[in-house]
């Protein structure tokens, strides 16, 4: 049974901004975080796109009731429910800016048939993180193990370390305490099973057949998604366009949001 | 002498604890003789390098995906936990709390850090890490083992067990999908319960992984697109499966089951996995195999051991339902009481071994020449009886005297001195009657006519209107 449009919403937590009759950028988050991460870009788009943010099954304040964990065992899972929002919301010609992660969801929405995605702008893509034969994803498989370590290491202090610290946000006035309250916070369990499917998915294989114009913006030293990498990507996507961005580090959209605007903006005609 | 800045300098490089300024590059731009120390480094390589590049991988996999948002976003993360490479040593874990130092405008300019070396506690931590991964495993483990009993206990028919052990597995090891496959004993494979992605997109099809795993009957794994043949790996990248196991069953009647898991990544189950989907199957075997036995004891106690014809209590309450029918849609009702003539011989001159042989001979031949619908019954020893529903006169006859012709051909087994018939009397019920007897009357009735038979001669049919 489709779920109705109210469902969903409430399921990814869906927020809208910018101007209602504007080209829609839907903003998904990669792992480790939510919705918030792309609130210091979403200024600079609000005067003439309509924009839409949303937390994945598991994240920030989605509904944890929903996280299945069969669906939610690999990056189709949260595409399908990419699928749903666009088709809910009866969302066409739309931009989808995808970080880490999410730039591979992005990838396989906007190969499903009949795909309302028309252009996806990725911020530190990879296709796959492991090293695996000639490919250089930049981890190998116990640094995974190692990764999961350090979540049950941060897990004791989990709730006091990420607890809420959003208070009075002046930016961000309309957003009721319901939505800052669950800011970054995260299931131990789905964080560590989120892990996996991110670290072990591989998506070289989908990448050949996008066909929608693409972005992929890579940053300086970023050690999760590093630029031989992120050239894989281009390469791969053909007619893609390539933008090094002038940010260092995996969160270029928190520590240099003008620059990540200025690349997404240079892109869209 | 010293000077009096001299003791926070001091302070500063030989505290207790690390001190680290970063750039909001992640580049380190200050380090305390303190932490240089820890990791053996002189301030001159240190200063310059990236921060992210201390940590082990997995950690610094952490830092990049989760505490750098939460610094940029909020400004200050506390006791974080890491771990710093040192070359040809140990990692060091360390705690470490992290604040965005602002400019008088407000922009942020430096992170400053405060480490803190947590050696001592890390083996204790990691001890306790270990303990309640082991618990949460043994914890999902037995709460995946009650979640399927009780959804067996509550199932009702075996599509519903095969249903629920379809859903329970798919949870036990989060799959995005199961399907359940029987053999059926002409080799043919039918999908019993759940979703089968492969099918879907290709219905009908017989994978060859199937066979390979009821050649051998061990788990098989098909771990990625490439391991698959050409006709499933293209299924496969329609359906989105990248990977999918079959696990083949048998139970205690040899019948043959499939097990199949898809995924929508890469992954191999790990022995506990696969284990756990063992006992889940193993459990609704065993609660199939209880309900075959429960409907075989249904079956023993309302159907005559010796022929397998329906017994007493079978016919008291088909007669009744029979009676209730004939009154609603006011359809006449025929039962016809049939006894044997010469069965005592058989069973004096030959013994009972003879004698039952008969009796499930002549139940063979009075289901054979009934209607599709009438049901026969055995009252016990040589009496048998007949319920036809909807039934008018004629045919009533008619079915009768098959009956006494059936009975009265040869039987093989008995010597010609020996002869075997039958004595039937029916009764008829008037469409319009509108009082109709209740079972007992029936059946008094009908051993009346019997016996009429009997007395006028044996092997013949003697017919009674109500």
């Amino acid at each position: 049974m489709a779920l109705e449009a109210t469902d969903i919403r409430r399921r990814n937590n869906i927020t809208e901004r910018g101007d209602p009759a504007g080209r829609v950028l839907l903003f998904a988050h990669g792992f480790g975080c939510s919705q918030e991460t792309w609130r210091l870009v979403v200024p600079f788009f609000e005067a003439d796109y309509r924009i839409l943010l949303f937390d994945h099954v598991g994240s920030g304040g989605s509904d944890l009731s929903a996280y299945d964990k069969g669906k939610y065992d690999s990056l189709h899972g949260y595409t399908d429910d990419v699928v749903e929002i666009l088709e809910s919301l009866d969302l066409t010609d739309v931009v989808f800016v995808g970080h880490s992660v999410s730039s591979m969801i992005g990838v396989l929405a906007a190969n499903r048939p009949n795909s309302r995605i028309s252009a996806l702008a990725l911020l530190g893509p990879s296709p796959r993180y492991v090293n695996t034969g000639d490919y250089v994803g930049g981890f190998d498989q116990p640094d995974i193990d190692n990764l999961l370590d350090s979540l049950d290491a941060n897990y004791f202090g989990w709730s006091a370390t990420m607890a809420p610290m959003i208070i009075g946000n002046p930016e961000r006035p309309e957003l009721g305490d319901e939505l800052t309250g669950m800011f970054c916070s995260t299931d131990p369990t789905i964080a560590r099973h989120f892990a996996h499917v991110t670290f072990l998915s591989d998506n070289r294989a989908d990448l050949a057949a996008v066909t929608v114009p693409t972005l992929v913006m890579q940053a300086k030293d970023d050690i999760i998604a590093p630029t031989a990498v992120g050239e894989y990507v281009h390469a791969h996507v053909l007619g893609s366009t390539y933008t090094e961005i002038d940010a260092y580090g995996h969160c270029a959209q928190l520590s240099d949001p003008s620059e990540v605007a200025r690349a997404i903006r240079a892109f869209l005609p | 002498m010293m000077t009096p800045e001299a003791p926070f300098e001091e302070l500063y490089q030989n505290a207790p604890c690390g001190y680290l300024s970063v750039s909001m590059d992640g580049v380190i731009i200050r380090a305390n003789a303190t932490i240089l120390r820890w990791l053996d480094r002189s301030e001159r390589e240190f200063v310059g390098t990236r921060f992210a590049m201390l940590l082990e991988p997995g950690a610094r996999m952490f830092y990049e995906t989760r505490q750098q948002p939460m610094l940029l976003l909020q400004g200050e993360v506390r006791e974080v936990s890491m771990r710093f490479q040192r070359p040809g040593d140990e990692a060091l874990p360390v705690l470490v709390n992290s604040t965005v130092v602002t400019s008088s405008e407000g922009e942020p300019v430096e992170v400053r850090m405060a480490v803190f070396d947590v050696t001592e506690r890390h083996q204790y931590e990691r001890d306790l890490i270990d303990a309640r991964r082991a618990a949460e495993m043994a914890a999902e483990r037995v709460r995946a083992l009650q979640d399927s009993t009780t959804a067996f206990a509550a199932a009702s028919d075996e599509n519903e067990v095969m249903e629920a052990l379809a859903a329970n597995v798919r949870t036990a090891i989060a799959a995005t999908a199961v399907a359940v496959i029987r053999e059926h004993e002409t080799g043919a494979l039918e999908i019993l319960a759940g979703f089968h992605p492969l099918d879907d997109v290709a219905p009908g099809t017989r994978w060859s992984a199937y066979d390979t795993a009821l050649a051998t009957m061990e788990h098989l794994a098909i771990g990625s697109v490439s391991e698959a043949d050409a006709e499933t790996a293209s299924a496969m990248r329609a359906a989105h499966i990248e990977s999918f196991t079959v696990l083949p069953v048998q139970n205690d009647q040899g019948v043959r089951g499939l097990i199949v898991s898809f995924f929508g990544r890469e992954r191999e189950l790990s022995e506990a996995a696969v284990d756990l989907k063992l006992s889940i199957t193993k459990q609704a075997m065993q609660t199939l195999k209880t309900m075959r036995l429960q409907r075989m004891l249904e079956q023993l106690a309302l159907y005559d051991e010796l022929t397998g014809l329906a017994n007493r209590k079978l016919l008291d309450e088909q007669l009744t339902t029979a009676i209730a029918t004939c009154l609603r849609d006011a359809t006449p009702l025929a039962l016809m009481f049939i006894d044997l003539d010469g069965f005592k011989a058989v069973n004096d001159s030959l013994g009972h071994r003879a004698g039952d042989s008969v009796l499930r001979e002549v139940a063979e031949r009075l289901r054979s020449v009934v209607r599709q619908n009438d049901l026969v019954g055995r009252l016990g020893g040589d009496e048998f009886v007949v319920i036809c529903e909807t039934v008018d006169e004629e045919s009533a006859l008619t079915v009768a005297s098959r009956i006494v012709e059936a009975v009265r051909a040869p039987y093989p087994e008995l010597p010609s001195s020996l002869q075997i018939s039958a004595s039937v009397g029916v009764v008829l019920t008037h469409p319009s009657a509108l009082l109709v007897p209740t079972s007992d009357e029936l059946l008094t009735r009908a051993d009346a006519a019997m016996y009429r038979s009997k007395n006028g001669g044996r092997d013949r049919v003697t017919i009674e209107l109500v």
